[in-house]
């Protein structure tokens, strides 16, 4: 039963289906949180969007040869097309000069264009599978059944327990493979595992969000983690609360209104909370730095005479700075040379101080 | 004393870490100037504030006579901040360095290539001028951005660590070539990290790290004491936690 | 067969791979990614403002659109918090879901549709006509793209060194006095026009593959810039016509059947190119295997040349032990070398042969 008939129902009233695409949404946001972390780290932050669209072709084979809409199928078909592009890419970074990016960049729309040309092979023979594409490329978690929920739940479940279990071989892997190597373990190992679970993840997520947002669930939540702390736990930690907060909040707010889409709105949402974290996260915000470079870029021009005298007692002052100093009351004239007064050499001392303290 | 790069006041900062701290210096014409520090000095960033690239916190850098930049300044990079696969030939990388001279929508005339085929042959890559860049030697690629710089016609030449991983022939004829700029009253600034070779190679030097230590002629400035100084591990941290050095 | 299809594919597809080289040199191929699923934000708002889906002024917000996107990701990279790819992905997606819901909120009941936006409809394009003073009329997409694409021959041929230094070598261009600031963002308003203007046709998603693949293949090809220019153009065409004869024989979809083109050429390239391609590679590394192989063979006989065990050392049929190889792998190389005429054998000895000397002397040399 489609959500929408829920649509007027209060938060503590809410209808059994929508609760459960809800469940389902959050476990997706805590997922792609934890992975996402893993994925920006290693920088492959952009492969969710290229093995998304590389899906498509997939889709239509599997539903080609086994005339079936039956979801396994053609969800095991997008696994294996994705899987292919993703094959393509490694071999070509591997063994030409071509970037990485262009690889990723043909692969992503290459494979799409491949999918759509399928899919107009499909119309022709007149089967009428046409809503299913925009039904893809956008996602659509208000036809979710219970028993997708249910299957999202568990393979999410089973892929977060991997995670956490092997988190610390994950980190190092991540952060220094070599290093890794070293200490006898697999770094290709946990590698392919990382690349696997990225895979199922966006297979499972493109119902919910679609191809073009599911990137959004693996880079925004550890993006606006990334804004208030440097530490990996609680990048960690933070990534999947705000993925899964994002999910649930994402999910009631497209459910309880007309016309909606799910993907767009918990996209939306991830979107606020970046900007929120961007403009006044503590140590990181946009705001304090741009504040911070201008002071020192003043306190820098306004007293590096003031240092110099403190450097050479021996140098000279400009008129222009003699003029401002001596109000302050930071040099003295003593003899033709002027000199630091006891609140000068402070003054100098407390911005050194300042400096040190925060480079 | 005409001067060919003059800096005063220079400060250079990323966000509010503070890499280059009021520097002045000067560099006279005709010199072959190291600048030597440990890494981390911020030996690179002063380069890139010279040559435009990096926007400096405070203070002034004048080139000789204010003329245009195009044509006062030539460099040679640093290996890795260069595309080696970029589809481009020897001739064609040495050709680049006319592009200041040559100006806008306009091609390279017959003078532009007898200044390229002479600066090839000077430095003997004459032979392998239709080789793509990627295929070249450490040496043979280090010998092409020379020419490039030669072609260049500058006034100041900076080179960064340019005898890094060069073979012992290169390395010869990258120092003749030095000798007969510095002959035509070129300044020559080399970003430089073997203590070793400082003296062998350089008439004056300057002790970078984050601040400038000691500057001037070899004989002067490049004593053990200096060199303690500059190398102490946390010289600059020394600095701002006022302790006079 | 119907040209103005034709004409507006092959128009489409050079002005797109043209622009595609220097992206591709410039390392910026998934920014495109992000201004072609962006340029919906563009059209949205501008579709709001004048409602009419055939102003001009959609072509000019989308334009807009993308060059926002660019600023964004780089101010996001600049103040260093954010690597480029995580940027990307981020300002693609924020944008991109905003558009969306302006779309199903607010322009729900127009014409204004995110498929066609994204999927295009090359079989439409004629529909749409213009009448221009002396040559009559022709479809619109045909007219913009045509000036698109006059754009980005006079573009590219006026900047030409100049875009070759700042893909090379961006210090060099700071060197040179080229700004490489404004270069960079009038590269970026020339793609993200390029994008607006074929999206229309092709559809958003598949302007990245025409950008990207052609230049991709012919970068396989050859290691010169004026080649390269020429190869991918030919690519490009290639991939159009084939795409549309197939398109037109079975009346299928042209666009995806292009870039399909585009990605069936580009592997096929991969595997087949005559120096950098996969079975090339695989013939290069076997050859060089076979040579290291013969050259120790040598090395190992000459050792023992002038040994009193040389009977032992150098008896084929006991070398296998010596090399700690299996036995049949050091008789294939025996035989190799000997078919090579390097080695010769007398008595149970085998012998290095004056041809197999000159062998060792050059490949020494040359290694």
């Amino acid at each position: 039963m489609p959500i929408k008939h829920f649509g007027v129902m209060s938060v503590f009233n809410l209808g059994f289906t929508l609760t459960v695409v809800m469940l389902g949404t959050m476990v997706l946001g805590i997922l792609g949180g934890v992975l996402g972390t893993l994925l920006v780290l290693r920088r492959q932050a952009l492969m969710g969007d290229a093995l998304s669209h590389a899906t498509l072709p997939g889709v239509m084979l599997a539903f080609m040869l086994f005339a079936t809409r039956s979801l396994e199928v053609l969800l095991i078909g997008a696994f294996l097309s994705a899987s292919v592009a993703y094959g393509l890419m490694l071999l070509i970074k591997r063994h030409t000069l071509l970037q990485w990016d262009a690889a990723m960049a043909l692969m992503l729309a290459g494979f799409f264009g491949f999918g759509q040309w399928l899919l107009s092979i499909i119309q022709r023979q007149g089967t009428a599978a046409q809503a299913g594409l925009s039904r893809f490329i956008f996602g659509q978690a208000a036809t979710m059944l219970r028993e997708d929920v249910i299957r999202l739940t568990v393979v999410s479940a089973v892929m977060l327990i991997i995670l956490i279990g092997l988190l610390k071989e994950f980190k190092t892997a991540v952060f220094d493979p070599d290093f890794f190597s070293s200490l006898g373990r697999s770094a290709p190992g946990i590698e392919w595992l990382l690349r696997g679970m990225t895979l199922v993840f966006i297979v499972l997520g493109i119902r919910l969000v679609g191809v073009v947002l599911i990137s959004a669930l693996l880079i925004a939540p550890v993006l606006t983690a990334q804004q208030w702390s440097v530490r990996f736990h609680r990048v960690l930690l933070l990534s999947a609360f705000i993925g899964g907060v994002s999910g649930l909040v994402g999910t009631y707010l497209s459910a309880t209104r007309a016309n909606v889409p799910t993907g767009p709105v918990i996209v939306f949402v991830l979107g606020l909370l970046f900007l929120i974290s961007i403009l006044v996260a503590p140590k990181e915000g946009l705001l304090r730095k741009s504040f911070e470079w201008h002071r020192l870029k003043r306190t820098l021009t306004l007293y590096a005479p003031l240092i110099h005298l403190y450097e050479q007692p021996e140098g000279t002052l400009r008129l222009e700075d003699v003029v401002r100093y001596e109000v302050q009351g930071y040099v003295l004239k003593d003899q033709d040379q002027w000199r630091l007064t006891a609140k000068g050499e402070a003054k100098v001392k407390a911005m050194k101080k300042v400096i040190l303290d925060e480079s | 004393m005409e001067y060919a790069l003059v800096i005063e006041d220079l400060s250079v900062a990323y966000h509010k870490k503070p890499v280059l701290w009021d520097i002045d210096l000067n560099v006279p014409f005709g010199t072959i100037m190291g600048i030597v520090g440990p890494n981390g000095a911020g030996k690179s960033t002063l380069m890139k504030a010279v040559l435009g690239v990096v926007k400096p916190l405070t203070g002034r850098i004048r080139l000789a006579g204010d003329t245009h930049q195009a044509h006062a300044v030539a460099y040679v990079p640093q290996k890795e901040s260069v595309d080696w696969d970029f589809p481009t030939t020897v001739y064609d990388v040495v050709m680049m360095g006319r592009y200041g001279h040559i100006g806008w929508f306009k091609r390279p005339r017959k003078s532009d290539h007898e200044k390229v085929e002479a600066a090839l042959k000077t430095l003997s890559m004459w032979s392998l001028k239709d080789t793509q860049i990627g295929a070249l030697s450490g040496g043979q690629q280090q010998r092409v951005f020379l020419a490039r710089a030669l072609v260049q016609e500058a006034d100041v030449y900076f080179l960064d660590e340019p005898f890094q991983g060069v073979d012992a022939k290169t390395e010869r004829v990258m120092v003749e070539v030095f000798k007969s700029l510095k002959a035509q009253g070129k300044t020559l600034i080399i970003v430089h990290h073997d203590l070793n070779t400082v003296r062998q190679y350089f008439d004056s030097v300057t002790l970078l790290n984050v601040r400038v230590f000691a500057s001037g002629a070899v004989e002067d400035v490049f004593t053990d004491e200096n060199i303690m100084k500059t190398y102490q591990s946390d010289a600059h941290q020394a600095f701002w936690r006022d302790e006079r050095v | 067969m119907n040209l103005d299809i034709l004409a507006v594919a092959l128009v489409t597809a050079v002005a797109t791979s043209l622009i595609g080289v220097f992206l591709v040199l410039r390392k910026l191929s998934m920014m495109t990614d992000a201004i072609a699923h962006t340029v919906l934000l563009g059209i949205v708002l501008m579709f709001l403002w004048v409602r009419d889906l055939n102003s001009p002024w959609l072509v000019f917000g989308a334009t807009l659109s993308g060059l926002f996107t660019v600023w964004l990701i780089e101010t996001l990279r600049r103040v260093r918090f954010v690597k480029e790819d995580a940027a990307i992905g981020m300002v693609m997606t924020m944008l991109f879901s905003v558009a969306i819901l302006l779309l199903s909120t607010r322009l729900r009941r127009t014409h204004l549709h995110v498929e066609t936006v994204l999927l295009g409809q090359l079989e439409f394009v004629m529909f749409e006509r213009t009448t221009l003073p002396w040559i009559g009329s022709w479809p619109t997409s045909l007219v913009i793209l045509s000036g698109v694409l006059v754009a980005n021959v006079l573009f590219l041929g006026f900047f030409y060194k100049e875009y070759k230094v700042l893909s090379f070598d961006r210090t060099l261009a700071h060197v040179l006095g080229f700004s490489p600031w404004l270069l960079h963002y009038l590269f970026m308003t020339l793609i993200s026009l390029t994008s607006v203007a074929a999206f229309n046709a092709v559809g958003a998603i598949l302007v990245i593959a025409f950008m990207v693949g052609p230049v991709m293949s012919a970068r396989l090809l050859t290691h010169r810039l004026p080649r390269l220019v020429a190869l991918t153009l030919i690519v490009a065409v290639f991939n159009t016509l084939m795409g549309y004869l197939i398109a037109f024989r079975w009346d299928l979809n042209t666009a995806a059947s292009m870039a399909t083109m585009t990605l069936l050429s580009f592997l096929a390239i991969l595997i087949a190119a005559p120096k950098q391609g996969l079975l090339s590679r695989l013939w290069q590394h076997h050859q060089q295997t076979h040579t290291i192989h013969m050259l120790t063979l040598i090395t190992h006989l000459k050792h023992h040349e002038q040994d009193d065990n040389v009977a032992v050392e150098s008896n084929p049929n006991t070398l296998y032990e010596h090399f700690n190889w299996p036995q049949r792998k050091t008789q294939k190389l025996i035989h190799r070398s000997q078919k090579h005429g390097y080695i010769e054998q007398k008595d149970a000895i085998i012998r290095v042969s004056p041809k197999g000397w000159q062998f060792y002397a050059h490949a020494t040399r040359t290694l």
